[in-house]
C-alpha cells in the first residue's frame, strides 16, 4: 500500500519540477527578446507586469510549499528573482506597488470587520494599556539603543533623523503577517490574540499620528494636526451613525444573494476610503477602510463577507510582496550585519514594550510572551513612513535600505516564531519562573474559549428544520449540543431566538467552517442535498469537513443511490437518501391502509403536524 | 535585553548550535570593524584616491594604508539605490566625475577637523593641482551644499552653487533630484537652527518656502 502510494507522488513532483522549468523559460523569454530590443520597449504593460509576478510567485510558493518554508518568503524571493537585481525581467514595478495597496486597504478592512468594539472594551485594560504604551516604550527604548550603538559605530543611517525613524520603524509590527497566520492558527479569538490584534489596532493609530505629525517634523504645528484628529473623529462617528441606521435595513435585503452582499460590503469599504482619502478630511484610504470595516463588525454577515473577500485580498497581497521583494537591493555584507542589528533591537525592544507592560498588568507569562512572540516583526507601513521620509528630506535611502532587509529577515523569521509560538512560549516561560519572573496562579489563567456544540448542522433548509423539532422535542439535550452555518438571515433570526448556536455563512467556503469551529465537532450533519446546494456539493463538503476535522463523524445526504454509494465510497460515515426513506415510509403506510388503518394514519399525521413549531414552517 | 532572545534561540536550536553561531557573528565583527582603514590623515599629505563610495565619500591610499574622508560641506545621491529616477542618476555621475577627474593624481587632503568621526572618516577637503574637489562638484552641479554643520568654506561653495542653479546644470536641471535637495535643504537649516550652530541664510531654503 505504501508503495503504491509514494510513486505517484514521486512522478507528481517530478513532474511539477518539469513544469517550473518551462514556467521560468516562459517568464525569461520575453526578458532575452527585449534586451535586443530598444529602451522604451522594455517597459512592460501593467497587465504583463502582474502577470510575470504572479506566475514567479506561483513558482516560488510552490518551491516552498515542497520546501516546507512560509509561503510569505516565496512571494518576496519570486520578486527579487524578476526584479532588477533578479533576472530584471521587471525593472518598472511602480504600478505594482500602486495595485497593491488594494490589498492593504481590504486588509485592514477585514481587520475592521474582524474587530469587536465591545469584545475589546470587554478584555479591559490588558488591551488598553499595552496598545497605549507599547509604541512610545519601544520608540524610546530603541532611540536609546541606536544612540548607544551608533557610539560603538554601528549607525542606522546617514539622514538627520535616521534614528528617530528607525526607531519608529522598528515599533510598528505587521498587521498583514500577524493577522494572517493567527487567522490561520484560528488564534484571533482567543485572549493573547485578541491583546496582538489590540495592540494592532492601537499601532495603527499610532501610525496614523506619525503620518500627520511628518510634514511638520520641522516644525510641527498644533493647528494642523489638531485639524487632521478632528476630520478622523467625524468620519467615524458618520460612519458609525450609517451602520446604526442607514445600513441595517439594506444588507438586510441583500443578504440573501451572497455576491451582492461581497460587492454592497466592498462598495462601502472603498466609500469610506475615499471620504477619508479626500484631502478635506485627510486620513489615509487604510484608515477610512478599517473605519468601514469596524462599521460592520456588529452586522451578523461579517463572517460571510470575510469568507469571500479574502481570495481577492490574497491577490493583492500577493502583488505587495512581490513588490517589496523587487525592491530589495543588492545585499553588501555591512548592510546585512547592520540590518541583523537592527533586528535583535526590535525583538529587544517588544520584551519592554508588550511582554514587559503585560507582565506588570499581570497578564500571566502565557498571554504576555505569546502577544510578543506574535508581533516580533516590523510593519509594512513602516516601509511607507520611511519612504515619505525619504520624500521629505529627513532620512536617505540607507535606512530604507536596512528597513526592507530587517523587515524581510523578521518577517520570514516570525513566520516560524508565530507558527512554534506555543512551544517557544513554554520554554521561556520555563526559564522566566526559573530566574525570577513568577507567572500567576493557574487558576487566573486565561481560558480559551472551548466550544460546547459538538453536532455541526452545514445548512438548514426544510430536512434540517424538520430533524431540529424532532430533537427539541424529543431529545432537548441533543438540541442543545446543536451548531448551525447557514447564511439566510431568516433562519438566524428565529434560531436566535430560540438561542441556539448560530453562524452566519457560506458552506461553500472552507473559511467559513474553519472560523465557526468545525474543528471542535464530533458529528457534523449536512441535509441538503446537491440540488439546493450551491457553489458546493455534498462530497466536496464530506472532503472539506475530513481534512478539517478528520476525527469527527460525518453524515451527507443524496438524491440516488449511485450518489450515496459514491459518498460512502468517500468517507461519509452516514448517508441519508430522502427518496429511500420515503419510499420505505410510504410503504408501510399502504401497508396499513390495506389492513384499513389510514384513517388512523392521517388523524395521527394532522395532530402531530398541528403541534410542530418548524423553524421554516 | 537581548537574554530573552537568546533564551529562544537556546530554546530552539539547542546550546552548542547558538554557541557556535554567537563566535561566528563576534568574528564576522571583528572582520568588519577590524582595521581596515588604518592611515592616519593630517592636513597637507598627499594621498590617492582607491575608490569613490559616494561623490562625498572617498577611500584613499597613503602610504600603502588607508583611509576614508568625508568631503565636508557638500552632498551628493548615493549611487545605488533603486529609486529609479535622475537622483539615482545624479549619484552615479558624481562618483564617476571623481574617479575620472583623480584616478593616479595625487590629491591634497586638508582637514576641517583633526579626528575621525563616529563612522571612522576624516572630515576635511581634497584638493587636486590647488583645486577644491567639493567646489568643482558643485560647480557641475553633482552636489550641492550640505548645509547641516557650518564649515570654513561655505562662502565661497555657496556663489559657486548659485551659478550652477542659474544655468540648471546637473542636479539643478533634475525635476526629482531638485526637489529632493530642496527638501534636504529644509531639515538640515531646521536641525541647524535648533542645534544653536547659527542659522545661515540659504537662498534654496527660503525660496522653497
Amino acid at each position: 500500500m505504501n508503495s503504491t502510494l509514494y510513486h505517484p507522488r514521486r512522478t507528481c513532483l517530478a513532474q511539477s519540477a518539469g513544469w517550473m522549468v518551462v514556467l521560468w523559460l516562459g517568464m525569461l523569454a520575453p526578458n532575452l527578446a527585449l534586451a535586443t530590443g530598444t529602451e522604451e520597449a522594455s517597459g512592460h504593460s501593467v497587465i504583463q507586469n502582474i502577470a510575470i509576478s504572479l506566475v514567479a510567485a506561483s513558482v516560488l510558493g510552490f518551491l516552498m510549499k515542497l520546501l516546507r518554508q512560509p509561503l510569505l518568503l516565496g512571494y518576496i524571493l519570486a520578486g527579487v528573482a524578476i526584479g532588477p537585481i533578479g533576472f530584471g525581467v521587471i525593472n518598472e514595478h511602480q504600478d505594482i506597488v500602486t495595485l497593491s495597496e488594494i490589498g492593504l486597504i481590504l486588509l485592514l478592512f477585514m481587520i475592521g470587520l474582524e474587530i469587536d468594539l465591545k469584545k475589546m472594551a470587554g478584555a479591559g485594560r490588558l488591551i488598553m494599556i499595552p496598545g497605549l504604551l507599547q509604541f512610545p516604550i519601544c520608540v524610546a527604548a530603541a532611540y536609546a539603543s541606536f544612540a548607544v550603538l551608533e557610539r560603538l559605530g554601528f549607525d542606522v543611517g546617514a539622514g538627520s533623523y535616521a534614528r528617530l525613524y528607525a526607531a519608529i520603524a522598528i515599533s510598528l509590527s505587521s498587521t498583514m503577517i500577524v493577522v494572517k497566520l493567527l487567522f490561520d492558527k484560528m488564534e484571533l479569538d482567543t485572549l493573547p490574540g485578541r491583546i496582538t490584534v489590540g495592540i494592532l489596532v492601537f499601532q495603527d493609530i499610532w501610525a496614523i499620528i506619525v503620518l500627520a505629525v511628518q510634514p511638520n517634523l520641522n516644525n510641527p504645528e498644533l493647528a494642523g494636526l489638531a485639524r487632521t484628529f478632528g476630520a478622523g473623529a467625524l468620519l467615524v462617528g458618520v460612519a458609525m451613525a450609517a451602520s446604526r441606521y442607514l445600513l441595517p435595513p439594506i444588507f438586510k435585503r441583500v443578504a440573501q444573494v451572497p455576491e451582492l452582499l461581497l460587492v454592497m460590503s466592498l462598495g462601502w469599504c472603498f466609500l469610506v476610503a475615499l471620504v477619508a482619502a479626500h484631502p478635506f478630511v485627510g486620513l489615509s484610504m487604510e484608515m477610512g477602510a478599517l473605519i468601514a470595516g469596524i462599521s460592520l463588525a456588529t452586522f451578523p454577515y461579517n463572517l460571510d463577507v470575510v469568507a469571500k473577500a479574502v481570495s481577492i485580498r490574497d491577490f493583492f497581497i500577493t502583488l505587495f510582496f512581490v513588490a517589496l521583494g523587487m525592491q530589495i537591493p543588492l545585499p553588501h555584507l555591512d548592510v546585512i550585519w547592520i540590518a541583523l542589528g537592527i533586528a535583535a533591537v526590535a525583538l529587544g525592544v517588544r520584551l519592554f514594550g508588550v511582554f514587559g507592560v503585560l507582565y506588570a498588568l499581570k497578564g500571566g507569562h502565557r498571554a504576555s510572551l505569546l502577544a510578543t512572540i506574535n508581533l516580533a516583526q516590523v510593519s509594512e507601513f513602516s516601509l511607507v513612513i520611511l519612504t515619505l521620509g525619504i520624500g521629505l528630506g529627513h532620512i536617505e535611502q540607507d535606512t530604507l535600505t536596512y528597513t526592507i532587509w530587517v523587515f524581510a529577515l523578521l518577517a520570514v523569521g516570525s513566520t516560524y516564531l508565530i507558527t512554534l509560538s506555543h512551544p517557544i512560549q513554554s520554554g521561556v516561560s520555563r526559564l522566566l519562573s526559573f530566574v525570577g519572573f513568577k507567572d500567576l496562579d493557574q487558576s487566573h489563567a486565561d481560558a480559551d474559549q472551548v466550544d460546547h456544540h459538538p453536532i455541526v448542522l452545514l445548512g438548514f433548509y426544510r430536512i434540517a428544520s424538520a430533524l431540529f423539532e424532532e430533537l427539541s422535542t424529543k431529545h432537548p439535550h441533543i438540541a442543545r449540543q446543536l451548531k448551525v452555518i447557514d447564511f439566510n438571515p431568516q433562519v438566524k433570526q428565529k434560531l436566535d431566538a430560540l438561542n441556539v448556536a448560530h453562524v452566519y455563512g457560506d458552506i461553500s467556503h472552507a473559511d467559513t467552517l474553519h472560523h465557526a469551529g468545525i474543528h471542535h465537532a464530533q458529528l457534523v450533519v449536512c441535509t441538503i442535498p446537491d440540488g439546493f446546494l450551491r457553489g458546493t456539493t455534498n462530497v466536496r463538503l464530506l472532503q472539506n469537513v475530513k481534512s478539517l476535522c478528520p476525527k469527527a463523524k460525518v453524515i451527507v445526504t443524496a438524491e440516488t443511490v449511485a450518489q450515496t454509494l459514491e459518498l460512502y465510497a468517500a468517507g461519509a460515515d452516514y448517508v441519508l437518501e430522502a427518496s429511500q426513506v420515503a419510499g420505505d415510509w410510504l410503504a408501510s403506510v399502504i401497508e396499513r391502509s390495506i389492513q384499513g388503518e389510514l384513517p388512523r394514519i392521517q388523524e395521527a399525521a394532522i395532530k402531530d403536524l398541528r403541534q410542530r413549531t418548524e423553524v421554516l414552517a | 535585553m537581548l537574554f530573552l532572545t537568546l533564551v529562544e534561540l537556546v530554546y530552539l536550536f539547542g546550546m552548542s548550535r547558538v554557541i557556535s553561531l554567537i563566535l561566528f557573528l563576534c568574528g564576522a565583527f571583528t572582520a568588519c570593524r577590524g582595521d581596515q582603514h588604518a592611515a592616519v590623515l593630517a592636513t597637507g599629505d598627499s594621498v590617492q584616491l582607491v575608490r569613490a563610495v559616494k561623490g562625498h565619500e572617498l577611500v584613499v591610499e597613503k602610504q600603502g594604508q588607508t583611509a576614508k574622508i568625508r568631503l565636508v560641506g557638500i552632498y551628493t545621491f548615493d549611487p545605488q539605490v533603486q529609486e529609479q529616477s535622475d537622483i539615482t542618476r545624479y549619484g552615479k555621475r558624481a562618483v564617476d566625475f571623481v574617479q575620472t577627474k583623480t584616478q593616479g593624481v595625487p590629491l591634497r587632503v586638508v582637514l576641517e577637523r583633526q579626528a575621525p568621526d563616529p563612522r571612522g572618516r576624516y572630515l576635511g577637503f581634497v584638493e587636486l593641482a590647488g583645486v577644491d574637489l567639493g567646489r568643482r562638484l558643485i560647480d557641475e552641479g553633482y552636489a550641492a551644499i550640505y548645509t547641516e554643520y557650518p564649515f570654513s568654506r561655505e562662502a565661497n561653495y555657496f556663489a559657486a552653487e548659485a551659478s550652477a542653479r542659474e544655468v540648471g546644470r546637473g542636479l539643478w536641471g533634475g525635476g526629482a533630484a531638485r526637489k529632493r535637495v530642496r527638501a534636504l535643504r529644509e531639515t538640515w537649516a531646521s536641525v541647524r537652527a535648533r542645534a544653536g550652530s547659527g542659522a545661515i541664510s540659504d537662498p534654496l531654503s527660503e525660496s522653497a518656502r
